[in-house]
């Protein structure tokens, strides 16, 4: 699989519904924002990117980032899951960004991997996709 | 030696077929045709059709295996379909064929009223029991959907 993957400890299926509005912290505790909205390739089922709304956290504005599910620690706090990024400032205002909601865009290789790379995750491309 | 051989014969012809069955393992769902991300929060209440274009019910849930993010099952709410009282089974997400319909994803799923009847349920939203292998493989092995087992 790929360097960056950290297993998660969730050990429970996860309900889409359910993540929306799931607050992220990173790993120095900071509240960074919270996820807005879950991207899925529909070939396969894989769950492509959360979009993460980075609230005003440490003078950012109100901004939209997509970051690849695999970069995302979930833990599970008795029965409550905590989502942590490893996202300083820095990181999330150099981000790739997502404008409104015209996810359409995240869909091509093109778009999607450049995003993969700068979370340093391995982008796999789903076997069809690169040449639709 | 030659009666064990025509003891397997036919074995490996389904060894052989089986392998040439679009839902093969990592294979991607033929059928799937929708060219862009599905956004998860539009899912639900998206209406699902049959083949013989019978609307079945409409999805009531998305359940995300963590580790690899996969989607491991669609929760179907199955409404008064065919005389079926209200009921919820879990499918594969594969199991589904997505295409496109307009701008907005289109959901069939081969299932007349028999297979939906003799479907594994969901009771209440206890999805938690449907993470391990020992529930999960069951709904995969009736809906014929090979199981992939999350890279440990």
């Amino acid at each position: 699989m790929n360097t960056t993957e950290t297993k998660t400890g969730a050990a429970t299926l996860l309900a889409a519904s359910e993540i929306k509005g799931t607050k992220v912290t990173n790993f120095q505790n900071q509240e960074i924002g919270d996820i807005d909205e879950v991207l899925i390739e529909p070939d396969m089922g894989q769950v492509r990117f959360a979009v993460l709304s980075v609230g005003g956290f440490l003078g950012l504005g109100s901004t939209k980032v997509a970051v690849p599910w695999q970069s995302f620690q979930i833990v599970n706090e008795r029965g409550r899951m905590k989502y942590l990024l490893d996202a300083t400032k820095e990181r999330l205002e150099k981000a790739p960004r997502v404008e409104g909601r015209n996810y359409e865009r995240l869909y091509p290789a093109e778009s999607a991997e450049p995003i993969f790379v700068y979370w340093d995750v391995e982008w796999v491309a789903q076997p069809e996709t690169a040449t639709r | 030696m030659k009666i064990k051989l025509n003891a397997i014969a036919p074995l490996l012809v389904i060894v052989i077929v089986c392998a040439g069955q679009p839902f093969a393992q990592g294979a991607k769902n033929p059928a799937t045709n929708y060219p862009a991300l599905v956004s998860a929060s539009e899912i639900k209440g998206t209406h699902v059709k049959n083949l013989q274009n019978q609307d079945l019910g409409q999805i009531e849930e998305v359940l995300i295996e963590p580790d690899a993010g996969l989607v491991r099952f669609v929760v179907l709410e199955v409404g008064g379909f065919l005389g079926l009282g209200a009921t919820k089974v879990a499918v594969p997400w594969t199991a589904f064929q997505i295409s496109q319909e307009g701008k907005k994803p289109k959901w069939v799923l081969e299932a007349d009223k028999e297979k939906l009847k003799n479907a594994p349920k969901v009771e209440g939203k206890s999805y938690q029991r449907l993470y391990s292998r020992a529930d999960a493989e069951p709904v995969f092995v009736y809906w014929k959907i090979t199981w992939i087992e999350p890279a440990p």
